[in-house]
């Protein structure tokens, strides 16, 4: 299957029995070094649990971020991380690169 | 995500059916396909999967992430000797599943296959040999 080697998606019913809300964060695109393929996802619940990661340590934090802000806006959103990006240096894709990421939460 | 569309994953996942969720952008409208309807977007998810990969595919002017869902690559070994037990430790970290074939019980041992972590299947009798001679 498609999205590496951790399954994320797997692990959806087990956080969710928790009872928390939970969003779910794909990368949809990747243009330059990228250290995780598309498809890739990482989860993020209500209460700051993550599992998995989008890109090896660089935008997690942001991802978590923008995770909680979806959850509580009930909003879905892309989020664009790249050199164009003001972030860029912050957010620790210094070696250049961007990276594409949906957010949604999981219903 | 949608409490259907999750669960029509889980379903698909389960029954390890080939499919592609499709996601609009940035909306988040969610479909699942194959389905039966005929149309552009039919036909882009039937490519993404059977290039097997997952990507953003602009279709009438409207954006989708196609998310390619398809069956775990499988290496089938046939023969359970040392080979395949070193094959299977370097297939370990791979996302593929492996199944090694052999009917011989002396070699279908737990030790062996659990320190691979792997599952054991008893066949027994089930299986007869054949000749793959052909006529």
């Amino acid at each position: 299957m498609s999205g590496g080697v951790e399954d994320v998606f797997s692990q959806v019913d087990a956080l969710r029995d928790d009872g928390e809300r939970m969003a779910l964060a794909t990368v949809i695109a990747t243009l330059g070094s990228s250290p995780r393929p598309v498809g890739t996802q990482m989860a993020v619940t209500q209460s700051g649990r993550v599992v998995g990661s989008v890109s090896g340590g660089c935008v997690e934090s942001a991802v978590a971020e923008a995770s909680l802000v979806t959850l509580s806006t009930r909003q879905p959103e892309v989020l664009d991380y790249g050199m164009s990006n003001e972030r860029a240096w912050e957010i620790g894709l210094a070696c250049g690169g961007r990276l594409l990421i949906f957010v949604e939460e999981v219903g | 995500m949608t409490p259907e569309i999750t669960a029509a994953v889980f379903r698909g996942r389960a029954e390890q059916r080939p499919f592609v969720l499709a996601t609009r952008l940035p909306d988040g409208k969610q479909r699942i396909l194959p389905d039966d309807v005929s149309d552009a977007l039919q036909d882009a998810a039937r490519q993404a999967l059977d290039r097997d990969q997952s990507g953003v595919a602009d279709l009438a002017g409207e954006s989708r992430f196609l998310h390619v869902h398809n069956v775990h690559l499988r290496i089938f070994v046939v023969g359970a000797v040392h080979i395949a037990q070193a094959l299977v430790r370097l297939t370990a970290p791979l996302d593929m599943t492996t199944i090694v074939i052999d009917p011989r019980p002396a070699l279908n041992t737990a030790s062996i296959w659990q320190q691979l972590n792997g599952k054991m299947f008893n066949v027994g009798s089930s299986i007869r040999p054949i000749s793959l001679r052909t006529p």
